[in-house]
Order: C-alpha cells, then structure tokens, then sequence
C-alpha cells in the first residue's frame, strides 16, 4: 500500500475546503478517509523499516544467542534503533491525534442540521489543516530515514 | 479566505504537479473521487481500515521476545 494517492487525495480535500465547495461535509469525510488510508500506509511501511533495522541490529551481534551477554548486547544495539527512531514515532502520534481530532469534528458537524454552512465547518476546516500538516511532516521525515538507509 | 492556506495548498499542488506532467489538480481530483466512492462512511478508530495509534509497541515486544528466546 502506497501512502502517496491518500496524501494527494488529503491536499485537494483541504483545497476544496479552504477554496470553498458545494459539499464541504461529504468533501470533508472523504478527505478524513484518504488520510486514514495515508496514516496507515505510513504505519505499515514505517513499522516495517523499523523491525528490520532492529533484526538487523540484533542479528549483527556475534555469540551464541542463550548467553545472557550476548543477548544485553542485543538489547543495546536494539535500544540504539529505538532512539533513532523515537523522533519518527513521535511524528506519527501527531499526526493520528490529528486525524482523531478530525474524525470528531466531523462527527459533531454531522450531528447538526445545516452544518454545510456552519460554524462547525470553521472546526473541521482547521482540523484537515492540522491533519495535512501532520502528515507533511511524518512523511518528509519518513523520506529522509529511507535516503539514509539507501546510501 | 485565508491567504495563507491558500497559498500552503497552491505549494504543496506545485510539488506535485512537478511529478505529473503538470496535470497534479487532475490527477488528484479523480484520486479524491475514487476515494470517496470507496468510502462514503467515515472511517473511525477501531475500524479495519483505521491507522492504530502506537504500531511500534508492537514491533517492539516482537523483537524483544525474539532476543529473549534467543532466535534475533
């Protein structure tokens, strides 16, 4: 899975929002969704990266894998990979808060009658904003780990 | 409007429209249809599409209970 046509999809929603549209709610879910499907594609591969640089850590370890020295060297070498990646989890964390905050804010819009013209939008607006920002921020961040473990 | 989002959106359509031939608002636009028609409901958390929140505690507890059968 590709986070990249969610992430297109993401922009043009808070495009049409930010510009103005005649179903700014329905563009609103639409938009919430495709960055469900971004933040999740996001997850699989960044989660994927991470477990195999933490095997390959572990595993460049020398020594029989029963002895208790061996295995706290693995551990070290774990707990380095962890830390490097600390800043990336963080990222995500946002960026799912934000589609929670998202998800909420369409939530109550919906449960008002005439939110197409509400002040609810005003909210759900801000919260796609904050949703794009996000995700802009997890994905260059995620790019520039996978330029570093290319070169 | 908001000059500002505007003019965030028209940055972020440029850096795009570089990797499609300039036709990036076409392109979009019919990713955006198609994601809409897949997914008319609101994807919530819990929901089999949904992202979870913390995926590397996951990994985490994997790898750990790799290292300590000792097969990492």
């Amino acid at each position: 899975m590709s986070y990249l046509p969610g992430w297109v999809a993401l922009l043009v929603g808070l495009a049409l929002l930010v510009t103005g549209c005649s179903r700014p709610l329905a563009t609103a879910t639409a938009t919430a969704n495709a960055a469900a499907h971004s933040l999740k594609a996001t997850q699989e591969a960044l989660a994927e990266r991470y477990r195999e640089d933490q095997l390959a850590a572990a595993g460049r370890v020398q020594g029989d894998r029963s002895d208790p020295s061996v295995k706290a060297e693995q551990r070290d070498r774990v707990r380095a990979v962890r830390v490097k990646y600390r800043p990336l989890w963080d990222a995500y964390a946002i960026a799912y808060e934000a589609w929670l905050e998202a998800v909420v804010a369409i939530q109550i819009a919906e449960q008002i009658d005439g939110a197409d013209s509400g002040l609810e939008m005003v909210g759900v607006i801000e919260a796609v904003r904050q949703l794009v920002r996000s995700q802009r921020r997890l994905v260059t961040m995620f790019a520039e780990v996978q330029t570093d473990g290319s070169q | 409007m908001d000059p500002s989002s505007v003019m965030f959106v028209l940055e972020e359509l440029a850096k795009f429209a570089a990797g499609y031939s300039g036709r990036a608002v076409e392109v979009a636009e019919r990713f955006r249809e198609d994601f809409a028609a897949k997914h008319p409901e609101l994807i919530e958390p819990g929901d089999s599409e949904a992202p979870t929140p913390r995926p590397d505690v996951t990994v985490d507890a994997e790898i750990d209970a790799l290292i300590d059968r000792g097969e990492a």
